[in-house]
């Protein structure tokens, strides 16, 4: 599963693939919060559905005359935990989102925006350090208790209990200890932060979505992720579940007490995640019509589907995730041995540099040799042209429109350049036997990857074939997700084959930022005067001056080619089209599923 | 076959003299096909192993695409089995009664049996095409886009080729080199660990027996490839995914059986007078198992290494589908079918290609296993 | 026969105790543990310390070793650590998912191999003994994961007849009468049991056709013949008897075969059992877990062959337990 919308400390690496859970946990997820929108609203591919009336304009239960027909959604593994402080997963996070009302109601049009939910009003102080929120009155849980601001509060200090273990601990780490939040009363509260951040970010560290204190509270916060509380969880929003057969299905059906607002009642009779771990049986699966909703499709496979399969709507999820090659700017024997005295202190300038990627030249020239044009082509375009991806330049998503920087010169595919500037490094095959050398050693280097994603493993094998015609001999190593994850973290590679789930908060730190302190810098990547810019970008609010710096921020490090930026991908999802006002966007893969509905003359479960 | 001719109704044919067809007149065709295929691909490397040659017929190859010992070998595998055809084929079928030396004893025995005779020749056409794989490959295994991407089978594309555009039977070919290799070393590895604990524990017996024993029984009681799963699942950060230490350790994995029928054959040979007779000389433990127990207990060895190599080549490819294989891109026949399962739907003939394959591999092991313990030991028969 | 158990099963704890140890070591001596997953680079080391703790990890492997054996003994087997429940309930939520699958393979292979056997050995050197051999070696040299995509696609998709995926429809099964929803179930297995199955069902057959040949062969079936009885009752009354008693002997060995095939088949039809759990806790690194795989694995195999002894029993009148 991939690891979806991770909040301040941003990104985490798209691992797709096994089936499951992964290491990196990463931070808090916005993925929960409900609303509209994504890349300018569903986008629906051609001969996509065309019958989404917008949010809020479908009809009522009332209108449609009842609840009706089920939605059976493919998921590649368990769900895992239910509780917000500790799930880790993105099919965890929109799960729960669908179980629960969220604090925002977040759109997505060029950048996150926030509108009322359980929040109902909220206003800054002067210093723009306070947020002062109004919560919502009547909102109550699912075994009838008001949902209040302890139980808000409850929340951020299971998160902020090192005991839970929390993965989005980094959600506090902006505010001020003990005023995280503030309870004034039962309905407001006040957050207060230690300085004036970018807006979003600060919002965004707002919305952990409440747990119910009264059935918590008790609870042994060691081990919060075996509660029994995740097999039936007390929830606010508009499903509860009904079933939960491990590993093999869960099913939700409408929670008949929901007190939030009438239009989030469900339309639906039942929805049911159907776990199946391989590609291929999900595939035959949605083929023959016992699945109605399959995330993750192959461009290979659906334009296929499109033909043979008439009655299924593809929706694209607009740009979340790229992969790209990292070159270790160290030597990893170097860096291990300083960081083991060092700890948190080690001085990267004092680390040595990577014998073959410790230099810009040499990187250029082998994004020079690589023809990312041709990933695209052959990974990401359907076999009748339909192209899901785009080339990428830097790890802000270019659906982040006002902060991705569109006025990057791409570095060209140019074979003959790549040798010439090689050749200017001292690389030569001197001994005829195909592969560069200069001083005795051969131009020789293992590529890290994961196992179990197919998409990279082909990249992988296409990228050691464009480097062979200039001399360049790459091996592949597989590892499995957690070891790879574990071994780019302690930069213990040459060169990685890897991915980012992009954040929707433009906060560039946490990977490009020098310094132990930001372990997602793979690649001991350090411009001090990139290092300065997101710095002050991530403490300005004014988004135009925050993107600016941003913007400039993107061009240095393409400059400096730390990674081979490949692609960003479009994740494309099948809904069988009998649903209507179906969400499948940037946010999630599927979101507000209260909202969708299906016709009465084409009801395919009745009961 | 050194039987004596006896005078019968026996004229020689002109056409027997054509490799294989003597057989065939005789009815006898698992030999027939057999040998001229044989022939037939081994004539094929042998000039194409010729320089000039090999320049001649295979432009793309420049008739260097063979190592000249391999060229070479095919010349004497050539005359050998031209010479052998044609003599056998000549041959009156041999009488019933004749009195015959142990090795044409176990010849007619293995021969007997048809099964066993046409699984020895597609074993060994196996291996002599894996030799030859280099110049019998139409395409470099692992050059990416050859003439389109998942072409069905076609003709110039005889398997079709895959989702990169890589031709399949040139990748089938390079496969089978590995997979067999696996299966060959892995057996002769866990063979060779298997007989001599089986030895040792049987000749010496007592707590060297028990403890083996136990062993056996512990390492027996997990299913094999869920102990590999567990060894390699575990250590495949610690780089045990490689091609060294996949053979390795299912050469570990896979000793059991053998030992335990060693075990038995060397409890009934020590009792026996020829080694009751080395004892008493003073000859040492380690000549007396080495030298004269383990040669009479190799029998039983080698036909379960035999069935075997099957064994070991399907749970190689039930690894590569764990994703737990050989790492790419060196082309396993299983991990050609893992990397295929995406597109069953797409593409099937990237999987099921090579997964006929391996049928054919592990049925062909298995019929030469099964006449090998007819022909060696008549009681073995329809023990494991 | 009930002190034959006994003895019998205590005679398999020294094998328990080995299978554990072995594996226990084998998890030991691998690198990383199960709590890696906890932790994100944000992790304070304070936090860290805890959660090592929190699962007994800072001690060392002996003592580690130790506690689990006294637990294991009071027949505690501890909690998951990637999943945070106690074991016991993760086990006994897949364990007869499994059991289902692999019995009904069970019968179904000794079921269809026997008869097969027979068939093929009454009618010994016909085209129909070759074609069936020729068939049973073909399914027993196979893949059992190939055949699985192989079964899907044409199953599912070709000629769509059968359910592809999982134990039961996932909508309908709730709204279905109990006898529908038997026949779901059934349905449901038809495919998983088949791709898990057949190639072990071949081995049966191919023992049996040459273990009833060889009892055919022999001096008090040649007397019934002789006494002019037909032969099907020679052969299933005098000689079939006999003949089973290979076929029992390797059925101790067919459960841990087919759980071994379950870990592939399982995964492709998306069936919640014992298989896939082995492939997750392995991969997780879950002690805890694995180790309470493996113990019901060998337990297994355990149970299997006290099974095949007490079935012998029946067969073979001459043996008796003491």
């Amino acid at each position: 599963m991939p690891i979806t919308a991770p909040s301040s400390r941003a990104l985490a690496p798209l691992l797709r693939g096994l089936g499951l859970t992964l290491p990196l946990a990463l931070l808090a997820g916005l993925v929960g919060c409900s609303g509209s929108g994504g890349d300018g609203g569903p986008t629906a591919s051609t001969g996509g559905p065309t019958t989404s009336q917008g949010p809020g304009k479908e009809p009522t239960v009332e209108e449609l005359g009842g609840r009706r027909d089920a939605l059976v959604i493919a998921e590649l593994s368990d769900a895992d935990s239910l509780l917000y402080a500790v799930s880790q997963s993105a099919s965890d996070a929109a799960l729960i989102a669908n179980l629960n009302m969220d604090n925002f109601e977040a759109t997505f049009d060029c950048s996150l925006k926030y509108e009322p939910a359980f929040y109902e009003s909220w206003t800054w102080d002067d210093t723009h350090t306070i947020l002062k929120v109004k919560l919502r009155e009547g909102v109550s849980w699912s075994d009838g208790k008001p949902v209040t601001a302890h139980d808000l509060k409850f929340t951020y200090d299971l998160v902020a209990d090192p005991v839970v273990a929390s993965p989005r601990q980094s959600m506090l780490e902006k505010m001020v200890p003990g005023k995280a939040p503030l309870v004034i009363d039962d309905y407001n509260v006040e957050f207060h932060y230690q300085k004036a951040y970018n807006t979003a970010t600060m919002l965004q560290h707002a919305g952990l979505a409440p747990s119910p204190k009264h059935v918590l509270e008790s609870a042994d916060r060691a081990s919060l992720r075996g509660n029994d509380f995740h097999k039936n969880p007390t929830t606010t929003g508009p499903w509860r579940i009904d079933k939960w057969e491990p590993d093999s299905r869960i099913v939700l059906v409408p929670n008949e007490k929901f007190s939030g607002p009438k239009g989030m009642t469900p339309r639906l009779n039942r929805i049911i995640f159907k776990i199946i771990p391989e590609y291929a049986t999900r595939l035959v699966e949605l083929e023959s019509g016992a699945i109605d909703l399959m995330t993750a499709i192959l461009p290979t496979d659906a334009a296929r589907l499109k033909k043979s399969n008439p009655e299924l709507s593809f929706y694209r999820r607009g740009w979340r995730s790229s992969d790209y090659i990292a070159w270790n700017n160290f030597d990893s024997a170097d860096y291990k041995a300083q960081k083991e005295t060092a700890k948190e202190n080690l001085d990267w300038s004092k680390v040595k540099r990577h014998p073959i990627f410790g230099d810009v030249a040499t990187r250029r020239a082998l994004t020079k040799a690589i023809d990312i044009d041709k990933l695209i082509k052959d990974l990401l375009t359907t076999d009748d042209g339909e192209v899901y991806g785009r080339r990428a330049v830097s790890t802000v998503t270019p659906a982040l429109c006002d902060t991705h920087n569109n006025d990057i010169t791409l570095i060209p595919l140019n074979v003959a350049e790549a040798k010439a500037e090689l050749e200017a490094q001292g690389w030569k095959d001197t001994n005829n036997d195909g592969v560069l050398d200069r001083d005795g050693k051969p131009f020789r280097f293992t590529l890290l990857t994961n196992s179990g994603n197919a998409r990279r493993n082909k990249a992988a094998v296409i990228v050691q074939d464009n480097l062979k015609a200039i001399g360049v001999d790459m091996q592949i190593e597989q590892v499995e997700s957690n070891t790879f994850f574990e071994r780019l973290r302690k930069k213990d590679y040459e060169a990685a084959l890897s991915g980012w789930s992009a954040s929707l908060a433009p906060d560039m730190n946490p990977m490009w930022h020098s310094g132990e302190k930001y372990e997602f810098n793979f690649t001991g990547y350090s411009n001090p005067q990139v290092d300065q810019l997101i710095a002050d970008a991530l403490e300005e609010p004014d988004d135009a001056k925050s993107n600016a710096m941003l913007k400039e921020a993107q061009r240095l490090i393409y400059e400096d080619q730390p990674y081979t930026f490949l692609y960003w991908m479009d994740e494309i999802v099948a809904v069988h089209s009998r649903f209507k006002d179906v969400r499948v966007d940037i946010l999630s893969q599927y979101r507000r599923m209260d909202a969708w509905w299906v016709p009465a003359n084409e009801v395919k479960y009745p009961q | 076959m050194g039987a004596p001719v006896t005078p019968q109704d026996h004229k020689p044919s002109p056409l027997g003299y054509v490799p294989g067809l003597g057989h065939l007149l005789r009815g006898d065709w698992p030999n027939a096909i057999g040998l001229s295929v044989q022939l037939l691909i081994l004539t094929w490397a042998a000039v194409a192993g010729f320089p000039r040659l090999g320049g001649l017929l295979f432009p793309e190859q420049g008739g260097s695409g063979l190592h000249p010992w391999i060229a070479l070998l095919s010349w004497v595998g050539v005359v050998g089995l031209v010479g052998y055809t044609t003599w056998a084929g000549q041959q009156p079928p041999p009488p019933k009664d004749s009195v015959r030396s142990p090795t044409a004893e176990l010849i007619k025995q293995f021969q007997r049996n048809r099964a066993g005779v046409f699984g020895l020749h597609i074993v060994s056409w196996m291996i002599v095409l894996a030799l030859l794989t280099p110049l019998v490959a139409p395409f470099d295994p692992d050059a990416l886009d050859v003439g389109g991407k998942s072409l069905p089978p076609q003709p110039g594309y005889w398997m079709g080729t895959d989702d990169f555009g890589r031709d399949l039977l040139s990748r089938s070919l390079y496969g089978a080199r590995i997979s067999l290799s696996i299966g060959f070393i892995a057996v002769g590895l866990s063979a060779t660990l298997g007989a001599l604990i089986g030895a040792v524990a049987g000749y010496f017996g007592g707590w060297v027996d028990r403890l083996s024993m136990w062993l056996v029984d512990l390492l027996l009681a997990l299913p094999r490839l869920v102990l590999l799963l567990a060894i390699v699942g575990l250590f495949r950060s610690a780089g045990a995914q490689s091609l060294f230490l996949i053979v390795v350790i299912l050469g570990l994995t896979g000793w059991m059986g053998v030992s335990r029928i060693v075990r038995a054959q060397v409890l009934t040979l020590k009792e026996q007078d020829f080694v009751q007779a080395c004892r008493a000389m003073g000859i040492p433990d380690s000549r007396i198992i080495l030298g004269h127990i383990l040669p009479n207990a190799m029998a039983p060895v080698i036909v379960n290494a035999s069935l075997a190599i099957g064994g070991t080549i399907l749970t190689e490819a039930s690894l590569s589908f764990l994703g737990l294989g050989v790492p790419p891109p060196t082309a396993t026949w299983g991990s050609i079918i893992n990397d295929g399962r995406e597109f069953m739907r797409t593409a099937p003939w990237i999987t099921i290609g090579p997964g006929l394959l391996i049928v054919l591999a592990v049925m062909s092991f298995n019929l030469l296993g099964d006449g090998l313990r007819d022909a060696l030991d008549p009681k073995l028969r329809g023990r494991a | 026969m009930f002190t034959y158990t006994l003895k019998k099963l205590a005679m398999a704890l020294p094998l328990l105790w080995g299978v554990i140890t072995l594996i226990f070591f084998l998890i030991e001596l691998s690198p990383g543990d199960a709590t890696d997953r906890f932790f994100t680079p944000e992790t304070p080391p304070e936090v860290r310390q805890a959660i090592t703790e929190k699962w007994g990890l800072d001690k060392p492997a002996v003592t580690r070793y130790g506690i689990m054996m006294v637990n294991l003994l009071q027949g505690d087997f501890g909690r998951s650590i990637s999943q945070e429940r106690p074991v016991f309930d993760i086990v006994l939520d897949a364990l007869p998912n499994t059991l289902v699958l692999s019995l009904l393979s069970l019968v179904v292979i000794n079921l269809v191999g026997v008869v097969l056997g027979i068939i093929q050995a009454a009618r010994q050197y016909s085209a129909l003994d070759g074609g069936l051999s020729v068939l049973s070696l073909f399914f027993y040299s196979m893949p059992g994961f190939w055949l699985a995509l192989v079964l899907q696609l044409v199953f599912g998709l070709w000629w769509p007849v059968l359910p592809t995926s999982g134990m039961i429809d996932p909508v309908m099964h709730d709204f279905m009468t109990p006898s529908q929803q038997t026949w779901d179930k059934l349905a449901h297995l038809v495919l998983p049991s088949i791709a898990l199955g057949v190639s072990s069902a071949a081995s049966v057959a191919r023992y049996m056709r040459s273990s009833l040949l060889e009892v055919i062969r022999q001096d008090y079936i040649r007397t019934a013949k002789a006494k002019g009885l037909p032969e099907y009752v020679v052969v299933l009354k005098h000689a079939l008897r006999n003949a089973l008693l290979p076929i029992i002997t390797i059925l101790g060995m067919q459960l841990p075969f087919l759980v071994s095939g379950a870990v592939l088949v399982e995964s492709i039809f998306a069936w919640p059992g014992m298989g896939r759990l082995i492939v997750q806790a392995i991969f997780s690194q879950d002690t805890p877990l694995i180790i309470a795989c493996f113990f019901i694995l060998t337990m297994l195999v355990v149970v299997g062959n006290l099974v095949a002894d007490l079935l012998y029993a029946v067969v073979d009148p001459r043996i008796r337990f003491e």
